[in-house]
């Protein structure tokens, strides 16, 4: 992870951003990356799309709910294409979203319950090429396709919107928080028990991809009721299947059963997927978001809200990690010398204990001895 | 065939011998019994096997007899006594065979007995129950492995440089080899005190030269015997061997090395048979893991426990390789 400091977030992960704007500097970065690509169109593609990009993003914050996610999806769209180039290194030919929203006439209690299909079959789609750019190793590729999802399933995806998500669809999340504890000889991760409520605790975390392979069976502490933690420990060789929020919250994802394969994907397919979906609404269904912009009265709006903030904040900042290869994270914190005056080092610790060895042979012995 | 081999196929025919079962439940309630200090946990500290539960026992009786109990670990029952009475003289008919310095060393064969630093008469005699028939010929098999251990070789070696000198009263040696094994064991985690460098590594005096040579081959032909011996009572009271695997061993921490060679360290989240681990007790490794531990048999040479709020159970066991020969120490042979 990488600390960069910033009293605006947002500005600054544009301003990292806004490099690739240039062509000259698209072109660098294929050269340094060992692709030398100067096929000029293709620079002035990404460059052009990441200036996009950014206006779509700003005028998505200026206007109203009523057409702010078909702005963001614009914007989105612009961004994964460029992030896509650039960590391909060649060009990414999209002729259309590669999802479509399912929406069978019957009346809609809340939008959480549309359903949306990827269709990968002619694979020159928006979502199977970023499938193929953010997650090769994922198996939605194989399995994603023709399987519906809801909107549902995609907001409780969403770290960042967890604790709403719960409040307001009474579900339980997708996502597990992490803690991670360290100490200079060993390395755990603990959820608070709360999390599984009522839940089997193994067979839930077995519902996260891969944990059986890479963790072992989850263990209770042993100060059950004042540490009430499941204690989750990685195998030798283990792969962590720990992420990381834009906020730097670690967590686990429960996967979603598709055609019986369990699937998770990277939070920026979720975030395409959601804001899809809600674009389309907004594009093609005016009378349903019209209607709900205007008078929701469950609560889901305020979710739906949070969600298009999320996406503002961190889909540039995903952009930025996937491109570069590093966890950017960015602080707000006061830059402050590296102070090791509270720290004790082992060197302090033998400095001390010589200390009061002198002491106490002075005091028994009478023993001025300088070298004990 | 190596020795480990050998041993490794006698496990197997000892793994369908009907006694085993009765033997464990001894174990097991020998285990459950609630109190503080269990008489597992001296025997364990004795590292001898079924023989360390019996000289438990005797030192119970005697404190008990003598009213002067510093720790009540309770009495073995005549039907547990005369079990365990049993399997030590199986492991120790098994033994004679492997004791061969008849022709070297003839009055010195006891010293490389890993019994024989304690004093125990049997009285219960082998029954029906010990189905002996069947493992002979794997037993028949490890004889002639013993007769070209590499420590007998240096031994020969020995023998006859100081043919002649009037240095070797086998009898002495007998406690000379249980003394310095004693002091290599209580010394095997740290660093080699100079004294004990002094008497076993001596390179000016000749006569001391070979004579340390001796004893250190004496005392690693007898602890490859031990080695036998507990393989085979890992085989008789476990169900399973403990395996060391991406199951249960979470992190590699590296190695040690001082005179007697190298330890690996393991740390593990105990599932259950690595609760009932003790130092002394061999353990499988099998992580594949090329550049770090090579997979293979290992004894238990130390285990720390730690359970905290914050991290939960866990365990750390330091690891000595046994190689083909059942040599844990083969520093002591160059």
């Amino acid at each position: 992870m990488q600390k960069i400091f910033t009293e605006d977030p947002n500005h600054e992960q544009w301003q990292m951003l806004s490099n690739f704007m240039y062509p000259a500097n698209v072109e660098r970065f294929f050269e340094e990356s060992g692709t030398e690509n100067h096929d000029k169109q293709l620079l002035e593609l990404v460059s052009n799309s990441i200036l996009q990009a950014q206006e779509y993003f700003y005028a998505a914050s200026v206007v109203s709910l009523n057409i702010s996610p078909l702005l963001l999806y614009y914007g989105t769209i612009n961004l994964m294409f460029s992030a896509s180039v650039l960590m391909l290194k060649r060009n990414v030919e999209i002729k259309n979203h590669g999802i479509k929203v399912e929406l069978d006439g019957n009346s809609l209690n809340r939008l959480a319950d549309i359903e949306i299909t990827p269709y990968f079959s002619t694979q020159d789609g928006g979502l199977f090429q970023f499938c193929t750019a953010f997650c090769p190793e994922h198996n939605v590729l194989h399995y994603g396709s023709q399987s519906r999802w809801t909107l549902l399933e995609i907001l409780g995806s969403i770290p960042e919107l967890k604790r709403d998500f719960e409040d307001c669809y009474n579900t339980q999340s997708h996502i597990i928080p992490i803690q991670v504890v360290k100490s200079q000889k060993d390395y755990v991760e603990r959820v608070d028990k709360s999390e599984f409520r009522d839940l089997d605790i193994i067979s839930d975390l077995k519902k996260i991809v891969n944990f059986d392979k890479n963790y072992f069976n989850p263990r209770l502490t042993s100060d059950y009721v004042n540490y009430p933690y499941v204690i989750l420990r990685r195998k030798i060789g283990g792969e962590q299947l720990t992420e990381y929020s834009v906020f730097g919250q670690a967590f686990l994802q429960r996967s979603h059963a598709k055609q019986s394969h369990l699937i998770s994907l990277p939070n920026i397919i979720y975030m395409y997927m959601g804001l899809f979906t809600l674009s389309y609404l907004s594009r093609y269904k005016p009378a349903i978001w019209s209607s709900f912009v205007k008078s929701d009265s469950t609560g889901e709006k305020r979710v739906i809200e949070k969600f298009l903030k999320i996406c503002k904040r961190a889909l540039p900042n995903f952009i930025l990690n996937s491109i570069y290869s590093v966890n950017f994270c960015f602080v707000n914190e006061i830059i402050e010398p590296l102070d090791l005056s509270r720290e004790l080092t082992e060197e302090r610790v033998r400095e001390l204990f010589r200390e009061e060895l002198k002491k106490f042979r002075k005091e028994v012995f009478n023993d001025n001895l300088e070298n004990c | 065939m190596t020795i480990l081999r050998t041993v490794n196929s006698l496990c197997k025919s000892i793994q369908s011998q009907p006694f085993r079962k009765n033997i464990q439940k001894v174990f097991y309630d020998l285990e459950t019994t609630g109190r503080e200090i269990s008489m597992g946990s001296i025997a364990s500290v004795l590292n001898r096997q079924f023989l360390g539960y019996l000289v438990a026992n005797q030192e119970a009786i005697r404190q008990r007899r003598t009213q002067n109990i510093l720790v009540d670990i309770g009495l073995l029952s005549p039907e547990e006594l005369a079990l365990l009475e049993k399997s030590h003289k199986f492991l120790l008919m098994l033994n004679e065979r492997l004791y061969v310095l008849e022709n070297l060393l003839p009055n010195a064969c006891k010293s490389i007995s890993p019994y024989s630093d304690y004093k125990y008469d049997c009285t219960t005699s082998i029954t029906d129950d010990f189905n002996l028939e069947e493992i002979s010929s794997s037993l028949d098999d490890l004889h002639p492995h013993f007769i070209n251990h590499p420590s007998i070789n240096v031994i020969r070696d020995c023998i006859s440089r100081l043919s002649g000198t009037e240095s070797i009263e086998e009898d002495t040696f007998v406690e000379h080899v249980i003394y310095y094994r004693k002091k290599v064991i209580e010394h095997s985690l740290s660093n080699l005190p100079s004294g004990l460098e002094v008497e076993l590594f001596n390179r000016r005096d000749p006569l001391i030269i070979y004579m340390g040579k001796l004893i250190r081959s004496l005392i690693v032909l007898r602890d490859s015997i031990h080695n036998v011996n507990q393989f085979l009572y890992q085989a008789i009271r476990y169900t399973k061997p403990l395996i060391l695997s991406r199951e249960n061993v979470f992190s590699f921490d590296g190695l040690n090395h001082n005179w007697l060679g190298e330890i690996f360290y393991l740390s593990v989240q105990p599932v259950a048979k690595e609760m009932y681990s003790r130092p002394g007790d061999v353990a499988i490794v099998s992580l594949k893991m090329e550049n770090s531990i090579k997979d293979g048999f290992y004894r238990i040479e130390k285990i720390d426990g730690t359970d905290s709020s914050d991290f939960g159970l866990s365990m750390r066991f330091g690891l000595r390789s046994i190689d083909e020969n059942m040599i844990c120490y083969p520093q002591l042979l160059s």
